[in-house]
């Protein structure tokens, strides 16, 4: 690279506003929408995209005003109105006389000019195309990802970029993060304002409305503004008009230049998905369930069906309702003891790229938890637009529920509404969110694993009930920290490629299946006949095996295999009576299960 | 944007104000009514020709008389007059400047009053009056003259035209800005009224004289020095005070209108919009309330130190010209042309009554029937009102009840999203005060206040109540005035009254046992009282049963969907109506009151006694009174609201008693159909074995004979002995299991089987 190509490198990371400005200068018809694709032409190789610096929760308050950063984001809030700005504003200078022209695209605040102040649009002579529109959102560093992700994303920086020296030069800038105490600013619109990585920035995209949905993850780069805090007195008015609300003064705002959407495999891409034909899938899928049985003291087909279930996604929702693809998972007999599940969580971490523990504890639903997000009432100049709530999370985060936590005690009127909300999101995966005079819901698409002793507390279909292997009480699982990394790396590039797999079911299988439902429903009494959620789960496992072992086609065999396992499931629930046939390879799983 | 803005090129605003005053005095609208009163004399005699009248110009009279001061300017009428529509498109778009041309045209056109004050008469009218007498006596100064805003005594206001399209809050885009738009939303902040200035009084203690600022923002500086001709020359500087008795104050009052669920696209989150309301605009609305605000979209500029911190964002309201509420009924529905083109395609199409049942939940494969009396719930029966008063309901109510799972609550809840008024809710979730009414204490004015339940709230609509079996016996009580009276009586807290429910009833439930249990008696597996079950016009058996064909079918169904994820096409091409032309459908259909003609009410009668006639083998679940025969009639008219008919023929009523007898057929089949296995054919056997002669039920039966049968007919010891155990609790084995003595079952006690 040549000195003149890094100074204008560090040109576009340090001051892009002045590059704007330049453009603008050159060509004064330019629109919002040429510059975001001027500097996203000129950031289109990853290496040129892995040298603009990240904004984290580390790095948000060393970052400097104006600079160019990057934010891989979730979107938390989006209910906040377009803004209209004026695309230049007017100032004076009073003594003088003289007039000045400034542009305002991608920035909320102007540098203070000497002597100049602004002058009022004149409103007489106002046409529409005097303003431009800007739509805030506001976003949250991607709540539950994983350190492992985290840690790769930095990586892949290399030596590019270093952040610290873009910190040194460039204009004055209001630097108030010496002021700022170390709490995440506004912790009621993080999801999970514990965690170490929470961290959030006001979105402002130009342009067209990019109409972000709820939880959507973003790739963002722009222009980082922080404003200065506010030295106004409070509004007494609290219905006066405010574009935005005084309390989001502490929170810098990203100016986006331009943005990727993450979904599907690109939000899981840093796992490295690998092509099914080049690897042994099977081998790799005998490992992961190896390492799964472990923490599962010993139970193979609970693995399995963990398995099963950290690759399930939703894949259409129908018109009536109900989620294809859908899999939540209870795992109950699970013992008691919190280095079970703790051990398992952090395998789990280690392998997904995002995941979430919810605590199911009284303490926390009475008093801390806010499982839905809410649009509160209060007055208006508190006013914060949504609270988030603990499950808006990405798409595809596993959350982990653990049981155990829970002891007797009493729910109070929080309490109750959390686990309603809980309930709620888990059966109809859809998040209720509480807005003034009504409740709308949102569509989710997380991975609820549910532990617990007895049956669980929430409305899950596919429960699995622990065998431990061996007949005494299971001893503690082996620690994680023992894991051979490249047999992590294999699992988490397992999970990535096959959940995104292609997956199809021939004709004659819709036969063969059509043929399979009514003669065991012919076969079965009616009391306890399989009916349609049977069949419905078990072309889920179906196609999940498929899917996991590399599978594009649904085959005779796996829709076999799937029958055993769903057999075998249903018999340790207790729900059938046995058929003569099953009975004898599981007797004795059903008599530990016995219920 | 080129194209919107095109108008305001070239826009000459003398001309415009010319064609404004043109409009003003000239608009005539013809009325075959007389005008004016009947007591002006002009008018005593009444003409039953057509009579011009004048409204603006009438309206700009009753200004001058004070007895006026909403002047509003319906677009229509502006795109009547104005044939071009140029007018019409320019206020639209540019409202904020047309309003101040018409505030010039009517000042040219009122007449000054000259009239003394008197001792009623407002300050502000002395205050003119003597200053107009001060500047008469002095001769040749130019003092100010008065601001306009100060002397005038009406506002103007925007009705928009009715083509207009409502936007929802996010709708209402940048580009909008300074166009008069409409708005649909929930309001759901109302602040207090209060006064803002629009001129400001202001009087100089040095020289006396007045000054009036006018106030064009929201924030304004007051004038602090006299700037008359007087205290300048002086250079004394007087000190201005204000005169609140002579300032121009108007009302004001902001609210907040959030975006309705129905208008925000999945995973969003509503989004809402200020609106201010000037003088006779408020008060109008309250929270809660669903409205349509037209109004100019503006931006707040910043100015100050907040231009800096966020002078570049502007605040957006919308300055409200007319507000418009929404009541949901089906009487209230806009209609648009391309749906009533549905609609009248619809009229002709001889299966419509076929193809909108089957439009109702279309993914929901089957039961034709109960889709068709559901879709009589919809349509309704006619409401009668007899001579003394008594009000006979039209509404139906319908109940399916049946296994978990056969869509019974996704039917529910397609009905309620198709009724503009359909409540759902669940037995469980709601107590009996949740259904019906409960009084409350309003906790900013402490007030006790009584709040509507779901049946309170359905009024006018459909109440869908999933879980009815679930629901208290206590609750159920509430529900039974609301089923056949349609009202509500209220005794509590001191309140006593009676609210209307004039809702129907659909009621989900299923059978006493989770599960139908084919073994039982139709009357064990229904799980409600039979006064209640008599209040339901219909009552419906959806069972899961197992057969080959149906099971292959739902099987191959399942696998469509996972396989390409969307549902398979409907059978046979079938192209469902969509819910809106449905509901515009249904609203017309309801506009028709279709009477009962003699000979139709003769063959109903006739159909009735034949039904009674028949009444003892249907006993055991529901017996036929005269509200089956309520029940005919009201589904009958139905049926003729369908065709559009205002009177009910044969057919009607024959479709009518059809759905009747399928509904019951759906309950008798149970008893009836062919047992094939074994425990039930032994069953049925020994029932038979059970009966002498003359049909009487013998108490007690030999086990040894029955066994000798049952042999006999093929089955075995094992199937003999579960059969017994099977109906245990039908009768006990007794005498050393020699014999079978039936439960219940006396020497001499009949039972009808």
């Amino acid at each position: 690279m040549t000195s003149a190509m890094h100074h204008h490198n560090s040109e576009y990371l340090n001051r892009p506003l002045s590059v704007i400005d330049a453009r603008l200068k050159e060509h004064p018809g330019c629109s919002a929408d040429e510059l975001s694709t001027h500097f996203s032409v000129y950031f289109s190789s990853p290496d040129a995209m892995n040298s603009i610096p990240l904004y984290t929760a580390a790095s948000s308050r060393t970052l400097r005003n104006g600079a160019l950063v990057r934010f891989r984001c979730s979107v938390q809030d989006n209910s906040f109105n377009p803004q209209e700005y004026f695309r230049h504003v007017s100032l004076r200078n009073a003594a003088t006389g003289a007039t000045d022209s400034l542009p305002t695209v991608f920035r909320d605040t102007l540098p203070e000019k000497n002597g100049f102040t602004a002058l009022e649009p004149d409103m007489r002579r106002f046409t529409p195309d005097l303003v431009g529109e800007k739509h805030p959102v506001y976003c949250v560093a991607i709540p539950g990802e994983n350190d492992w992700v985290r840690a790769a994303v930095i990586a892949s920086r290399g030596s590019n970029g270093d952040g610290d020296a873009v910190l040194a030069d460039g204009m004055a800038g209001l630097n108030i993060a010496d002021q700022q105490s170390q709490a995440p600013a506004l912790p009621a619109k993080l999801p999970d304002p514990t965690s170490p990585h929470a961290v959030g920035a006001l979105v402002k995209t130009y342009g067209a409305d990019p109409s972000f949905r709820l939880n959507d993850v973003i790739d963002v780069v722009g222009v980082i503004e922080r404003t200065p805090a506010s030295t106004e007195p409070a509004e007494e008015d609290p219905m006066a008009d405010v574009a935005e609300s005084a309390a989001f003064a502490a929170v810098p705002r990203i100016h986006a230049l331009f943005y990727k959407r993450l979904v599907g495999p690109a939000l899981d891409n840093v796992a490295g998905v690998v092509s099914e034909g080049d690897v042994n899938m099977g081998a790799w899928r005998a490992e992961v369930v190896s390492l799964l049985t472990q923490q599962l003291a010993g139970d193979a087909l609970a693995a399995e069906y963990l398995l099963l279930h950290l690759l399930s996604k939703i894949d259409h929702r129908s018109a009536d309702d109900t989620a294809i693809g859908y899999l939540p998972l209870n795992i109950s007999n699970y013992p008691v003891d919190p280095a079970f599940s703790s051990s398992l969580y952090t395998l789990l971490s280690l392998i997904l790229p995002r995941s979430h523990r919810l605590q199911l504890t009284l303490d926390h639903l009475n008093t801390r938890a806010r499982i839905a997000p809410a649009q509160a009432t209060a007055d208006l100049a508190t006013d914060i637009g949504l609270h988030a709530g603990e499950l808006q999370l990405a798409p595809g985060t596993l959350v982990l529920i653990d049981e155990a936590g829970l002891r007797d005690g009493a729910l109070n009127e929080r309490g109750v509404r959390n686990v309603q909300h809980l309930a709620t999101a888990i059966r109809a995966a859809r998040l209720p969110c509480l807005i003034p005079y009504g409740e709308i819901s949102q569509d989710i698409d997380l991975r609820f694993l549910v532990l617990s002793q007895g049956k669980c507390m929430f409305g899950i279909d596919c429960i699995v009930p622990l065998v431990p292997a061996a007949q005494q009480e299971p001893p503690p699982p082996p620690p994680v920290a023992e894991v051979d990394t490249a047999l992590l790396a294999r699992a988490r590039a397992l999970l990535a490629t096959a959940q995104h797999a292609p997956y199809s079911i021939p004709q004659d299988m819709v036969d063969v299946i059509g043929a399979d439902y009514s003669a065991q429903r012919a076969a079965a009494p009616s009391k306890g006949a399989v009916d349609m959620g049977d069949l419905s789960r078990r072309l889920e496992v179906a196609k999940l095996l498929c899917r996991s072992l590399g599978i594009r086609e649904l085959g005779r065999e796996e829709w076999e295999w799937a029958g055993r396992l769903e057999e075998e499931r249903r018999l340790r629930v207790g729900v059938k009576k046995v058929p003569a046939a099953a009975a004898t390879a599981t007797a004795r799983h059903a008599e530990v299960a016995g219920r | 944007m080129a194209a919107t803005t095109s108008f305001f090129i070239d826009v000459n605003y003398q001309t415009e104000r010319e064609r404004i005053t043109a409009f003003l005095e000239k608009f005539s609208v013809e009325t075959t009514e007389p005008a004016q009163g009947p007591d002006t004399p002009t008018r005593r005699r009444r003409k039953p020709v057509a009579v011009i009248s004048f409204p603006y110009a009438e309206q700009l009279k009753e200004i001058s008389a004070r007895t006026l001061s909403k002047l509003e300017i319906a677009l229509d009428d502006i795109a009547a007059f104005d044939e071009t529509e140029e007018l019409v498109h320019n206020i639209e778009l540019n409202t904020k400047r047309y309003v101040t041309l018409f505030y010039e045209a009517v000042d040219a056109l009122l007449p000054e009053t000259h009239t003394v004050p008197n001792d009623d008469s407002d300050p502000l009218e002395v205050i003119l009056y003597q200053r107009r007498q001060h500047d008469a006596a002095r001769e040749g100064t130019n003092a100010p003259l008065f601001p306009a805003m100060l002397t005038r005594r009406y506002s103007v206001y925007f009705k928009p035209r009715s083509s207009v399209k409502a936007h929802s809050v996010r709708e209402v885009k940048g580009a909008a800005v300074g166009h008069m738009v409409t708005v649909r939303g929930m309001v759901t902040r109302v602040s207090d009224v209060k006064p803002q200035a629009v001129v400001m009084a202001l009087s100089c203690d040095k020289c006396g004289s007045e000054i009036f600022q006018e106030v064009t923002s929201h924030t304004f500086t007051p004038i602090t020095e006299c700037p008359s001709a007087d205290c300048k020359k002086n250079a004394s500087k007087g000190k201005l005070f204000m005169q609140t008795r002579a300032s121009k104050l108007v009302k004001f009052q902001e609210i907040k209108l959030q975006e309705l669920t129905d208008q925000v696209p999945m995973g969003h989150i509503p989004r809402s919009m200020s609106v201010h309301l000037y003088d006779d605009m408020t008060r109008q609305v309250n929270p809660g309330d669903v409205v349509y605000i037209s109004g100019v979209f503006l931006p707040i500029p910043y100015t100050g130190f907040k231009a800096l911190r966020a002078g570049l964002i502007t605040d957006t309201y919308l300055e409200a010209h007319h507000v418009h509420q929404v009541k949901k009924q089906y009487s209230q529905m806009e209609a648009t042309e391309a749906l009533d083109a549905v609609v009248d395609s619809l009229q002709q199409d001889p299966h419509v009554y076929t193809r909108l049942a089957r439009s109702i939940a279309p993914e929901i494969w089957g039961h034709d029937d109960v889709k068709k009396a559901l879709l009589l719930l919809l349509v309704g029966g006619a409401t009668k009102t007899t001579g003394d008063g008594m009000r006979i309901r039209g509404d139906l109510n319908v109940c399916l009840m049946g296994d978990p799972g056969v869509a019974k609550s996704q039917l529910l809840k397609q009905i309620c999203k198709i009724s503009p008024r359909g409540v759902y809710t669940t037995g469980r979730g709601s107590s009996g005060v949740g259904l019906t009414a409960s009084v409350m204490k309003d906790p900013i004015t402490e007030e006790m206040v009584l709040e509507g339940g779901a049946l309170v709230l359905a009024d006018n609509g459909i109440a869908c109540i999933d879980e009815f079996d679930k629901m208290d016996e206590n609750d159920r009580t509430a529900i039974h005035e609301v089923m056949e009276q349609q009202t509500i009586s209220i005794s509590k807290a001191g309140i006593t009254t009676t609210l209307n429910a004039r809702a129907s009833v659909l009621a989900a439930a299923n059978p006493q046992f989770g599960r139908y249990n084919p073994k039982k008696r139709v009357s064990e597996n229904i799980n409600l009282p039979a006064a209640l079950l008599s209040r339901f016009d219909i009552l419906f058996l959806m069972l899961d049963n197992a057969s080959v064909a149906d099971d292959l079918r739902l099987a191959q169904h399942v696998a469509y969907v996972h396989m390409h994820l969307a549902h398979p096409q409907l059978e046979g091409n079938f192209e469902a109506v969509d819910t809106a032309a449905i509901r515009r459908f249904i609203s017309v259909a309801r506009q028709h009151e279709p009477s009962v003609p003699k000979e139709v009410g003769d063959y109903i009668v006739n159909a009735y006694v034949h039904l009674r006639s028949r009444a003892k083998e249907l006993e055991d679940f529901q017996y036929t009174s005269a509200r089956t025969l309520l029940s005919v009639v009201r589904m009958a008219t139905a049926l003729a609201r369908l065709r559009f008919a205002d009177e009910v023929d044969l057919a009607d009523v024959d479709e009518a008693l059809r759905l009747m007898e399928v509904s019951k057929a759906s309950l008798m089949r149970r008893e009836e159909g062919p047992a094939q296995d074994p425990t039930s054919v032994i069953f049925e056997l020994i029932k038979a074995m059970s009966k002498d002669g003359e049909g009487r039920m013998r108490s007690e039966i030999s086990i040894a004979k029955i066994r000798e049968r049952v042999i006999g007919k093929g089955y075995t010891e094992d199937d003999f002995t579960e059969c017994i155990e099977t109906y245990g609790d039908l009768w006990m084995v007794a005498a050393n299991g020699t014999k079978l003595r039936w439960v219940g079952v006396d020497e001499d006690y009949e039972i009808d089987d």
